[in-house]
């Protein structure tokens, strides 16, 4: 049976694994990449530490902790290299895509350019589509927080899946999140990956992302 | 990664340095990634996201801010951290369901009860805690501390590294010492246009505790920090 892609995000409560990846004091994302063809056999799976929150997260994080209000914004770069006025809102980090949306969400690439705190955007974007190149992106879902002794955390997921004709190996992962002021939302990224050696999704098969975002005791 | 540095300052009643503490914050917990959680999924009114307050009761956060229209459009407290000194009231803003403008502004928390705070309890700290052991409460009576303001102080960025810092005094007030044997940190969440409450997001002990005689300051500084 083929794979489907999810158009909508979604809130799931199913029990998440719990990988140990970060060391004590850590707070981080556990990145979990796999590959399965249309059968839903896995042909790649591997797990990782994230090590790359951008500054934009800890911008983020200051505005909506301080309450940076409206009348007295604060400027982030967003990813199309924009510095943009934004206060605290309800929109603050928000992450949930639907298909097709390459502005939020989990987003992939094919740049190999090692990560620095002030990178903005992914390096080279792979587009949502069907065309030589190009990923379907599914819906971003969630899966909500749980802990266990040392260990808490929630999930972020987004299916990417290839009917491009050819394989396509991705080099880099990132998360992108909405900011806002004004009745506008802006879009940052706060974390950026690059995966060591790339991971290459053959025509027909499907890559599942995974970042468990932590904290460990 | 980010990692959190805990920074505790004695200070005398001129604000003459007596002592100084520094260790990493280890332990952010459960709560702190449920209001991530609920930021990041954008959870529905319809269907909040269930977290322990501090007082130890069920409370049904979500991140909807809902008025398209009012003059506080889209705004919503949660994940805040700075606050007013002690008893003083703050307006916390969780969003409006009318869509015409009127906004509630009744909705408000203690000063003392966002940001950092001190305690007394000396249990280790575990991912499901959701309050402080023994909180040590604002005032000037016996076992009382004066809560100042919480504040959130200059975000820098330096490759590879970017971090601010938050900070609180306590002054005692109270005709005795006090012991601190843990710290902490509070931040608010919110259901839409109806309430706020104070969660507890990290939980540290202090070991050996600091002892605070009358008359002096502590100063408590955690220093959020992201290296890449």
């Amino acid at each position: 049976m083929d794979r489907q892609v999810k158009t909508k995000p979604k809130l799931e409560v199913a029990k998440e694994p719990i990988p140990h990846s970060l060391l004590p004091g850590e707070i981080g994302a556990v990145l979990e990449l796999t590959v399965e063809d249309k059968r839903g056999k896995v042909t790649d799976h591997r797990i990782m530490r994230s090590k790359s929150f951008t500054r934009q997260f800890l911008e983020l994080l200051w505005v909506q902790a301080f309450q940076i209000p409206e009348i007295a914004p604060y400027s982030v770069r967003d990813t199309g290299n924009i510095l943009r006025d934004i206060c605290e809102s309800g929109f603050t980090f928000a992450a949930n895509g639907d298909a097709g949306n390459t502005a939020q969400g989990i987003i992939v690439g094919t740049g190999t350019t090692a990560p620095t705190i002030n990178d903005y955007a992914i390096e080279t974007l792979i587009a949502h589509g069907v065309a030589a190149g190009q990923l379907q992106y599914s819906a971003v879902t969630f899966g909500a927080p749980a802990s266990d002794a040392t260990t808490s955390q929630f999930t972020i997921t987004r299916d990417f899946a290839n009917a491009s004709g050819g394989a396509i190996t991705i080099n880099e992962i990132a998360l992108y999140v909405a900011g806002f002021k004004y009745n506008t939302s802006y879009y940052f990224m706060t974390i950026r990956d690059v995966i060591a050696g790339g991971i290459s999704v053959p025509d027909g098969q499907t890559l599942t992302v995974n970042y468990r975002e932590q904290v460990v005791i | 990664m980010l990692t959190v540095k805990l920074v505790l300052e004695k200070l005398d009643k001129e604000g003459k340095p007596l002592q100084r503490r520094e260790q990493p914050c280890r332990s952010f917990v459960r709560n702190f990634m449920a209001l991530l959680y609920v930021a990041h999924a954008q959870v529905p009114s319809s269907n909040p996201h269930n977290m322990t307050d501090v007082g130890g009761t069920t409370r049904p956060v979500d991140g909807s801010s809902g008025d398209i229209y009012g003059l506080y459009h889209y705004r919503k407290s949660n994940l805040k951290i700075g606050s007013l000194p002690g008893l003083g009231e703050m307006a916390c803003l969780a969003g409006a369901t009318n869509g015409g403008g009127i906004y509630p502004i009744g909705i408000t928390i203690q000063g003392e009860k966002i940001g950092i705070q001190v305690g007394t309890g000396s249990t280790a700290p575990t991912p499901t805690d959701t309050a402080m052991v023994i909180r040590i409460a604002h005032g000037r009576n016996a076992g009382q501390l004066e809560y100042g303001g919480c504040e959130l102080i200059g975000i820098t960025f330096s490759e590879p590294t970017g971090e601010f810092t938050i900070r609180r005094y306590f002054t005692n007030a109270s005709g005795g010492s006090i012991t601190v044997n843990e710290v902490g940190l509070h931040a608010a969440g919110t259901q839409i246009g109806t309430a706020a409450w104070p969660f507890l997001i990290a939980r540290d002990v202090v070991s050996p505790g600091i002892t605070v005689a009358d008359g002096e300051i502590l100063r408590v500084i955690y220093v959020p920090q992201i290296t890449v």
